[in-house]
């Protein structure tokens, strides 16, 4: 075009990053809270008995005399819904079970309510939609804890999703057959040891009681799983029909009343051989030597869980 | 020839003080002119008409002769040259002091003016001018330019000029006709001995509009609500960035799309329900991810027309609005023309070339950059919150004249998004990753001609190509979309004007796709119109797979008749719109038996109890009454039908039995010409919606029925609309919507709001041309917040030890209301032949932080929003040549 140009071009954009911090860091432990549930064994057969517990905290410490009424779920989630629970489990009054530990069968019908059994369908009706598993190819039923602290001005509520253990179906026998001689029920994670790492390199045993950190100080903590924790299981594919080998990830829940962690959740990626995980803590400033609670709650990808309640002791 | 233009120095001598005399009073006998040289006039500015005065000093010796010659007052380079030029070649009569030859120093004005004589020289072009598109500012050749009064008629030529000899003196009727152009009448009057030079603006004539016969050529409104927006207008509108079609955001009757979405929300109906049309043919979207561009160049499009419902029986297959893009005739003059344009957020061109006479050919193509640009001047993790995609589009046309007001178009649009992010975290199960694309393809040929009766054929095959990706990942739940199309399609239609009253128009609209789908991840994810989710909300566990394929064929026949009633114009229609639809599988895929497809034939049925009634074609009617020249009132209505998305048709996530959904639209209002520029429009709507797809409420819902199709909407409200055309630099509107739009998703539920649902929607906007290449304009937006369910409560969950929200009623609160304050700045100046100009377009002037979305804490016992963009200023340039 022969036509000899120039350009102009000026950006002036500032202050476009806008992300929201809403509310206070997960692991700040401000009121009582449920920090877990734990359901043992992690995974049932359908009419076998579970046995729940919780782990309650509080700014002062756990709260080990606490009570929560207890019941099964037996509404399955509509599509429509987005959370994991039904809404009608979610608010339908208490009703079971008073106390801090609860122990029931899951439902004979776990698999037809909440897994790939579809019930039987009515007269002239098409058959009903089974359920969809979860990544792990895993089911569950909501199991429903309601504590009323009593310093809290609203009851917290939480639920622990109970493995159930269905038959494999719908799929080529062999598949089937080589899925169940690979499986093994899930058990909880365990959490067996806590280490404070100061500043000065010295390691001690937090739940030994030894611990000590200096105010301000940032310290690592490092939370090491037993060896069994991670556990291998097979999930079917079912676009190309086979089946592989999945490991669990584990995920480390951080919770203090005080003091700052520098990540509220740390997490090992499945196919970690090491499944420890390290994260910092800021202890808070203070001007005598005070104990502060710490809670460790890890989980394991398949609902399994466990749990610590410790201190620390923060020297001025 | 009747005009002479010479350049004239007038003749101003001023004696002063002589430079080199000891006494100044001494001179007795001032120096005497006796050899003047005319200066030659610079040709471009006297082609120009531009005068011009030049001040010199010039010594003159004792001999008469000039020696240096010096500017006092500049009239300009190029005058200044010229004036010194002829200066030195004067010959003077000396001076004289005590009766002796004395050098004197004198000052000397040149005048540059034109002079302009006419002469008798036999017959005499008394009345000329040129004929030019009222918008591209192109010539227009062979349009007819007749004086009614004295049967003379001639064409204007290829400059578009045309001139007649000896016209009489006195008013005479003058009618300027082309087959494609809006016939304008209007009167001129002829003085003796002087000549009239004219230009005249015409329109291009729209194959779905009579003609009114006026001096403005302003066409007859068919649609009973509709907005046209030339693209002149459109270039300058504050907060679009010079990008034309971006103005379909202002307006009246389109809510605000949530930032970043470029989502259009037309009359309270979803983005999905409203089509986006190009010369007829279906693109699925019109703006790029991000909404910041569209997806088709600026250069190339003539005009935008939105009708937010109640439109005629040529178009269907939505339930909301139709957005028109009208593409604009290729350039005829010779030599390339184009543009260039850059800024922040890319940079754009487009080049168009008559090859031959008949051949002209277009390009054009864009391409971002913002997603690098942006993390330069801000924080390096700006797209993790304000996703920004990586786009370009390209389009090529290409126009060959066969004869006379016959034509064949090929037209190539392609656009292409992708956007990745990825969220980082310290546990691999709060990594969040997503990745998003949209790509589309279209080809299509036009072939149009009017002929000499005005009647008009136009038939356009078309082919394309979308794919589209959406991929999520959070922590370890996944989910994935993709959906890739063929579409085919044929657009036939014939105009013809029945008798001098009635009009008739018939087509065919046919449509083909193709869609395969592959789909993992929750039943509930993506999220659809009428879940109920908090922003940011982890996604279910759950996770499944499907994926499948969906066949429709639809014919849709259709006719329209324009019945002129004196001041009543009736445009009923008709039109069928049966589809074939087809699947290749009804229930999910089982390992040991094949899963049978399905077939079957689906049409929106006209309500009523009347079965026979029910499978007719669907009526629209439009109706305009004007009561007086500025007075019009218009009504309409009609039944629309969109078939059901291939997205929604999966046995697994969705169902396949899905078929079409239906609306009624209803409209009424008027139109009231307060100036012939300056018009003001009401329109009051209704729209029913049934046989929506939503989600099934069921705890366990049958195989193959994730959704169903019981939903029902009632949309009502109106529209208010101020507008200034474009008018000695000035244009501007001011629009408001009051509406409501509501949705229940079976039958016996309460009526919820839409989601996007915006009660009181005003925008105004105002663009001034100050002269000398400065524009200035602004744009004032304000909108409802759309619904949102609110959060009672929070429980938490030990499967991945989160918190979930518990919800209060649906839709039962809103987001706080959004206004922004835009601006821009333009100067346009030309160097050569070069058009530059320069803009600044600044959003939210104010900075004011608006709401865009509600997000909570993670216990969800603290809320808070998110805040649209700051003040953001884009600086660019633009060259047309």
């Amino acid at each position: 075009m022969g036509h000899h140009f120039w350009l102009l071009s000026l950006a002036t954009a500032f202050g476009l990053s806008c992300k929201p911090a809403v509310g206070r860091a997960p692991s700040l432990i401000v009121g009582p809270e449920i920090l877990a549930l734990r359901g043992q064994p992690a995974e049932a057969a359908p009419g076998q008995n579970v046995t729940y517990d919780f782990l309650i905290a509080s700014p002062e410490g756990t709260l080990t005399d606490t009570v929560a009424a207890w019941d099964v779920c037996l509404t399955p989630k509509p599509p429509a819904e987005s959370n994991e629970v039904a809404s009608a489990c979610v608010l339908a009054p208490p009703a079971g079970t008073v106390a801090a530990t609860f122990q029931a069968p899951l439902p004979s019908n776990a698999c037809s309510l909440f897994g790939p059994i579809a019930p039987p369908p009515q007269a002239g009706q098409p058959p009903f939609r089974p359920r969809d598993p979860d990544s792990t190819g895993g089911y569950y039923v909501p199991v429903r804890a309601v504590v009323q602290p009593p310093v809290a001005d609203r009851s917290l509520i939480a639920f622990d999703l109970e493995r159930v253990h269905c038959s494999f179906s719908n799929a080529p026998l062999a598949v089937i057959q080589d899925f169940n001689s690979r499986y093994h029920l899930n058990t909880n994670p365990h959490l067996q040891g806590l280490e404070m790492l100061s500043a000065d390199q010295t390691s001690s045993d937090v739940l030994a009681g030894a611990a000590t950190a200096s105010s301000g100080s940032m310290v690592s903590l490092l939370a090491v799983p037993s060896a069994d924790s991670i556990e291998t299981f097979p999930v079917y594919d079912a676009i190309h029909q086979v089946v592989a080998d999945q490991q669990e990830s584990l995920r480390f829940f951080w919770y203090s009343p005080d003091g700052e962690f520098q990540h509220d959740r740390t997490g090992v990626d499945p196919g970690a051989t090491d499944g420890s995980s390290t994260n910092q803590w800021t202890p808070p400033t203070v001007t005598q030597s005070t104990v502060v609670p710490l809670w460790v709650v890890l989980r394991d990808s398949r609902g399994g869980t466990d749990f610590i309640s410790t201190q620390l002791t923060v020297t001025p | 020839m009747a005009v002479a233009v010479a350049a004239v120095a007038a003749l101003s001598l001023c004696p002063r003080t002589p430079a080199y005399a000891d006494d100044p009073g001494a001179i007795d006998k001032p120096p005497r002119l006796v050899r003047f040289v005319a200066a030659e006039y610079p040709k471009d500015k006297h082609d120009a008409g531009i005068t011009a005065r030049v001040l010199l000093s010039i010594e003159i010796s004792e001999e008469g002769n000039v020696g240096e010659v010096e500017v006092v007052e500049s009239g300009g380079p190029d005058f200044d040259a010229a004036a010194v030029a002829a200066a030195r070649r004067f010959v003077f009569e000396p001076a004289e002091s005590e009766g002796h030859p004395t050098p004197v120093k004198i000052t000397y004005r040149y005048d540059f003016t034109i002079q302009t004589k006419i002469v008798s020289a036999g017959p005499q072009v008394n009345f000329d001018g040129v004929v030019l598109d009222r918008f591209s500012k192109q010539p227009l050749a062979n349009v007819e330019v007749a004086l009614g009064d004295l049967d003379l008629a001639t064409q204007t030529d290829a400059d578009g000029r045309f001139a007649f000899m000896d016209v009489p003196p006195g008013p005479h009727k003058v009618v300027i006709r082309h087959p494609r152009l809006v016939t304008v009448q209007t009167e001129e009057v002829i003085r003796p001995a002087q000549k009239r030079t004219l230009k005249y603006y015409v329109e291009h004539k729209e194959e779905d509009a009579d003609e009114e016969v006026v001096v403005r050529a302003s066409r007859i409104k068919k649609e009973a609500v509709e907005t046209r927006i030339r693209t002149e207008e459109a270039r300058r509108v504050p907060g679009t960035q010079g990008d034309t079609l971006k103005v379909v955001q202002n307006l009246p009757g389109v809510g605000r799309a949530s930032f970043g979405s470029g989502q259009l929300v037309v009359w309270g109906s979803s983005p999905k329900e409203t089509r986006v049309t190009v010369d007829g043919v279906e693109i699925p979207a019109l703006y790029h991810m991000g909404g910041l561009r569209s997806t088709i160049h600026s250069d190339l499009v003539r005009s935008i027309d939105l009708s937010p419902g109640a439109y005629s029986a040529e178009y269907g297959r939505g339930l909301g609005g139709l957005v028109r893009i009208e593409l604009a005739p290729l350039a005829t003059t010779t030599g390339i023309h184009g543009s260039v344009a850059a800024d922040v957020i890319d940079t754009s061109a487009a080049l168009q070339a008559a090859l031959t006479p008949r051949l002209r050919v277009a390009v054009a193509g864009r391409y971002s950059y913002l997603d690098r640009l942006l993390p330069l001047v801000t924080s390096a993790d700006i797209g993790d919150f304000f996703p920004i995609p990586r786009s370009y589009d390209t389009q090529a046309r290409a126009a060959l004249a066969l004869r006379k007001d016959e034509e064949v178009t090929a037209t190539f649009l392609a656009s292409s998004d992708n956007l990745r992010r990825t969220i980082p975290a310290s546990d691999p199960a709060d990594v969040r990753s997503q990745n998003n694309s949209l790509q589309f393809q279209r080809v299509f040929v036009s072939y149009s001609r009017i002929f000499d009766d005005g009647s008009s054929v136009r038939v356009t095959p078309s082919l394309g190509h979308d794919s589209s990706g959406l991929e999520q990942s959070f922590g370890d739940q996944s989910s994935r979309l993709s959906s890739d199309t063929w579409q085919y399609g044929l657009r036939a239609s014939l105009r013809r004007r029945l008798t001098s009253r009635v009009t008739a128009l018939i087509g065919v609209d046919a449509e083909g796709r193709r869609t395969a789908l592959v789909r993992h991840g929750p039943v509930n994810q993506p999220p659809r119109e009428g879940d109920i989710v908090v922003f940011g909300q982890r996604p279910s566990g759950d996770v499944n797979d499907d994926d499948w394929k969906v066949d429709q064929l639809s014919v849709a026949p259709y006719a329209t008749t324009d019945i002129s009633l004196g001041r009543l114009t009736i445009t009923p229609g008709l039109r069928f719109e049966p589809a074939l639809i087809e699947g290749d599988h009804m229930r999910p895929r089982t390992f040991n038996r094949p899963e049978p497809g399905y077939s079957h034939l689906s049409a929106p049925e006209n309500p009523g109890g009347i079965p026979v009634l029910r499978n007719l074609p669907n009526p629209r009617i439009q109706v305009v009454y004007r009561t007086t020249p500025r007075l019009s009132l218009t009504a309409g209505a009609g039944i629309y039908g969109q078939p059901p998305d291939p997205e929604d048709m999966s046995p697994v996530f969705g169902n396949p039995a899905v078929g079409f959904s239906r609306a009624i639209h209803v409209t009424g209002g008027f139109s009231f010409k307060v100036r012939p520029t300056l018009t003001f429009e009401t329109v009051g709507f209704y729209k029913s919606l049934s046989d929506l797809v939503s989600r099934n409420a069921l705890g366990s819902p049958p195989v193959g029925q994730s959704l169903t199709q019981d939903g029902s909407g009632r949309v009502s409200g109106v529209q208010v609309l101020l507008r200034q055309e474009l008018v000695r630099g000035f244009f501007g509107w001011i629009t408001y919507s009051l509406s409501r739009s509501e949705r229940r998703d079976h039958p016996g539920l309460d009526y919820r709001l839409f989601d996007q649902d915006q009660t009181h929607v005003l925008g105004m906007l105002a663009s001034f041309d100050l002269g000398r290449g400065f524009e200035v304009g602004a744009r004032f937006r304000y909108a409802t917040g759309m619904p949102r369910t609110p959060v009672i409560g929070s429980f938490k969950v030990n499967l991945d030890g989160f918190y979930e929200p518990i919800f209060g009623a649906h839709n039962s609160e809103r987001i706080p209301a959004f206004y922004q304050l835009d601006a821009r700045a333009e100067k346009a100046f030309v160097v050569r032949r070069t058009k530059v100009s320069v803009f600044l377009d600044v959003q939210n002037v104010t900075n004011r932080r608006n709401p865009e979305e509600l997000v909570y804490g993670a216990d969800y016992q603290q809320k808070s929003t998110i805040s649209g963009l700051p003040t953001l200023a884009v600086a660019g340039a633009r060259l047309d040549f």
